[in-house]
């Protein structure tokens, strides 16, 4: 009797510790951690069409306020994104146009803008940073490319543009349409 | 007795064939004959000329050794060369060990663009005509997921159209997946990494995982797929984006002649707001792991226990 | 050796002669299946596309008759079982009939099933060793051994007992009493089966009951009988076989029984539908009332009820034993359980698709005449079958000479 005892316990030992299951998880944690992807973020600077400002705005200009509608080359730009405010120099840094601004009057280059969206749209930041809030391309277990927040949103206009679907499936040959548009 | 019964029978099949006849000459006729026709049949078809024929003797993709995929390989890029003059390489790469992908769908973000539909008939050499589309969006009306009452012929002039949202649909890869148990010919299964695979020189065309998919998922090449020659996808993958034949089923295979060389899904490099997410449940720092773990993801049809690799979620 | 080729010597010659009125028949069945495979062609050719079939209905008539026949194949057994359990000696001389209508049907619907394969050239892939059948697991690998075994068992009890009556031997029960046996429980196993095949898919809600495979069932009692009746009062007609009228009795009095039945068990599960009223609904709406204004099947379905009704009224009365009436019934019965069991369950399951998708399907021309050409053709084995064994059963073929 104490010699099957000894036998069911050892054999229980034995197969957990043998459980390649139990080997595998931890080698696949490890490995993860090995790859960790890079991610890289398009420079918004490269496809501004009007940058560097200061080489038109070569003075700054002594008002505090700018109304709009703006002159050439900006005079196609609508507002519409806190409508309320209307103060250009809330996120554009009055001193140095290539430069924006932060809430607490720190300076930001174009290609961190998101960092001044995520002041206001907080909700966004770690879905951002984890790549599920835009579209991320690349590699899914490598080098990752990311836009900032202004290659979707336009940032004075920032609500997603309505587009034109591709077209629709063919409609089949007897198919029954329940929806009456068509 | 011998020469009485020889006698018999060839009264008897003067008697049938109405002549005079002896039966050497009667069986050649009908050899002849058969073999003819046969043979018009046959060689007229188009079929065999496409080499329908060819792989009658043709192996399961798990009985494939290396060598025998060299040489099948060779015959379907020479075969393709032959019929579209086009170039083509197959690759046949092996999942990843210790991945299992997962597609996360942001139902929020999905505008019903349709990109990700064109992007995939552009990847994946799908029939032009009859149009065979892998991805099916849905126009749903808020505040229900009610599938049966959703619209996947909405025009689309501008979307997202007002007080609807947007549910693309396509295989989800199903860990217990209905069609991988009911294929008479185990001509589809699911793979290490999740994706549900199918062998399209296996596949005898009887549709019974279409029956059997909740999804509706798969499609069936109800004759030769029709792709011009300008639009062929060169880069082919055996399992994934070959160029089918007549009679076979096909269905979305997470591109994996992409994904198993570690990039993106065609569908998810054409998504224009970012919507969908595709990665390696395992890695804890990949995006679809921090999607299942911070979203409020669920799954389509749930009650029927098939366990899909595609998640959708409200943001 | 040679006495059994001389056996199939005789049976060809008896079979290549006859009346005017037998060559009409066979040169009018000839006809419809040239017809058929000429239409066959075509579709092997140019692919499924000529038929009507489509990505949300990717099954069609083909594989409704293949459903209805694997039915009329399950029906001999009750001929069997009276005469084997209950030593029935009346039925015992018509079982070899009801027998060979089993092996012709199961021909048929192997011939559906062949007809609607995307890549009818793979077929060797379903073979066990040569292919890979997925057997466990894979319904249809199932039905596919239980068809061929049930074929199997008919093809030989029925041309083990015409050989020893054409030599003029007694049967022996090792031979072939086992195998009747076993026919008996794998008859009912070849529908339960197939009845499988559609009740275990779980995103198909109108097809995922388990009232499926009793409905099969009964279905295929009513259905097989009804025809066997048919077949029965004609061979009497134009045959010099003489088929007790307590056969055709006892055919009545299964159908008195089991049209009911069916009826029965069609209301229950249209009870279950409207009354639950949920969303799974639309597949039994679209087969009785339409969507929106469209609705092929309704005239179908309807007529197939209206049918039953007035057949199981019929014999359920005391006029169902007068011969006109009864083939009249019996012609109503099989019309409506092949409605009922073929386009009436096999199409209103793609409708609405998964995805909510509504396409109608109705037969291609292509599809109807490869379906008339493959009854024709069951028809004609059928025929000469029967015709080979009243023969023999007569004497007019026989080794012994008179």
């Amino acid at each position: 009797m104490l010699r099957f005892i000894v036998l069911f316990i050892s054999t229980c030992i034995f197969t957990i510790c043998s459980d390649p299951t139990l080997n595998i998880s931890t080698k696949i944690k490890a490995e993860s951690l090995k790859q960790k992807s890079t991610i890289e973020i398009m420079p918004r600077i490269l496809f501004l069409t009007e940058y560097p400002c200061m080489e038109c705005h070569h003075e700054i200009e002594k008002k505090d306020k700018i109304l709009l509608p703006l002159k050439q080359p900006h005079n196609l730009m609508k507002f519409d994104h806190m409508d309320n405010i209307k103060n250009c120099f809330l996120c554009h840094d009055r001193f140095n146009y290539d430069q924006l601004r932060l809430i607490d009057g720190s300076t930001l280059s174009y290609n961190n803008s998101q960092n001044l969206c995520f002041q206001c749209h907080g909700e966004k930041k770690k879905d951002w940073e984890m790549g599920i809030h835009g579209q991320q391309i690349g590699k899914w277990n490598g080098k990752k490319f990311r836009d900032t927040c202004v290659e979707c949103h336009n940032p004075h206009e920032p609500t997603f543009p309505q587009m034109k679907a591709d077209p629709p499936p063919p409609f089949p040959k007897l198919g029954i349409n329940k929806h009456g548009m068509h | 007795m011998n020469y009485n019964k020889n006698k018999n029978i060839q009264k008897t099949m003067n008697l049938i064939l109405d002549k005079t006849t002896t039966r050497r000459q009667t069986l050649k006729g009908f050899a002849a004959l058969s073999i003819g026709m046969t043979s018009i049949i046959v060689g007229n078809s188009p079929i065999v000329k496409s080499g329908f024929m060819d792989n009658f003797f043709n192996k399961h993709y798990k009985e494939m050794t290396n060598d025998y995929k060299k040489k099948l390989f060779k015959k379907l890029i020479k075969n393709t060369y032959t019929e579209y003059g086009v170039n083509i390489s197959i690759s046949d790469p092996q999942p990843i060990k210790g991945v299992r992908f997962a597609y996360c769908l942001n139902l929020s973000k999905c505008n019903g663009s349709r990109r990700c539909v064109t992007a995939c008939v552009k990847e994946n050499n799908q029939s032009r005509n009859p149009a065979i589309q892998y991805i099916k969006v849905l126009e749903m009306n808020m505040g229900s997921i009610n599938l049966e009452a959703g619209d996947m012929y909405y025009e689309g002039k501008s979307v997202p159209n007002k007080n609807k949202f947007y549910l693309p649909v396509q295989c989800h890869h199903c860990y217990n997946a209905p069609c991988v148990t009911v294929c008479p010919v185990e001509a589809t299964w699911v793979q290490e990494d999740g994706i549900c695979v199918i062998d399209y020189e296996w596949c005898i065309g009887c549709r019974y995982c279409m029956a059997a998919c909740p999804y509706g998922a798969r499609r069936f090449n109800f004759k030769r797929p029709s792709i011009p020659r300008s639009k062929i996808n060169p880069n082919q993958g055996f399992l994934s984006n070959i160029i089918r034949s007549a009679g076979v089923v096909e269905k979305c295979h997470f591109c994996l002649h992409r994904t198993r060389n570690g990039e993106y899904p065609a569908c998810l490099e054409a998504c224009p707001t970012g919507a969908r997410k595709f990665g390696n449940l395992n890695d804890p720092d990949s995006e679809v792991s921090y999607i299942i773990s911070k979203k409020r993801v669920f799954v389509l049809k749930e009650e029927l226990n098939t366990i899909p690799s595609f998640f959708y979620y409200f943001d | 050796m040679i006495n059994y080729l001389q056996y199939w010597l005789k049976i060809t010659i008896y079979i290549c002669s006859g009346g005017k009125k037998y060559f009409t028949w066979i040169g009018f069945l000839l006809l419809l299946i040239s017809a058929g495979v000429f239409a066959y062609y075509q579709q092997f050719k140019y692919g499924l596309l000529l038929t009507n079939m489509t990505d949300e209905v990717s099954w069609g008539v083909y594989i409704a008759n293949f459903t209805f026949l694997v039915g009329v194949a399950a029906a001999a057994v009750l001929l069997v079982v009276p005469t084997y359990v209950y030593g029935r000696e009346d039925v015992k001389e018509v079982v070899i009939f009801g027998e060979l209508m089993a092996v012709s049907a199961i021909i048929m619907c192997m011939l559906f099933v062949m007809v609607d394969l995307g890549h009818p050239d793979r077929f060797m892939h379903l073979i066990p060793k040569i292919g890979r059948l997925n057997f466990p697991s894979s319904i249809l690998a199932w039905d596919i051994i239980v068809l061929n075994v049930y074929l199997f068992i008919n093809v030989h009890v029925s041309s083990y007992l015409l050989y020893k009556k054409y030599l003029g031997e007694a049967p022996s029960s090792f031979y072939y009493k086992p195998l009747v046996f076993l026919s008996i429980g794998w008859a009912i196993s070849i529908h339960t089966v197939t009845a499988f095949l559609y009740s275990g898919l779980g995103g198909r809600p109108y097809w995922n009951s388990a009232i499926l495979a009793s409905r099969f069932l009964v279905s295929a009692f009513a259905s097989g009988p009804a025809l066997m009746a048919i077949v029965f009062v004609i061979i009497n007609k134009i045959s010099h076989s003489n088929i007790k009228p307590s056969v055709i009795d006892l055919l009545r009095k299964i159908l008195q029984f089991t049209l009911p039945l069916n009826l029965f068990l069609l209301f229950c599960e249209v009870f279950k539908e409207f009354y639950t009223n949920s969303v799974h609904t639309m597949s039994i709406s679209y087969l009785f009332f339409g969507i929106n204004g469209y609705g092929m099947l309704q005239p179908f379905i309807w007529t197939a009820i209206i049918l039953s009704s007035i057949a199981s009224l019929i014999f359920l009365s005391p006029f169902s034993k007068r011969k006109i009436v009864l083939i009249i019934a019996s012609v109503m019965t099989v019309l409506s359980v092949w409605i009922e069991k073929g386009m009436g369950l096999i199409i209103p399951g793609f409708i609405p698709t998964p995805l909510g998708d509504l396409v109608e399907y109705t037969p291609s021309i292509i599809e109807s005449v490869v379906s008339m050409g493959i009854w024709a053709l069951g028809t004609l084995l059928f025929t000469l079958m029967i015709k080979a064994a009243i023969g023999i059963e007569t004497g007019a073929i026989s080794k012994i000479k008179k």
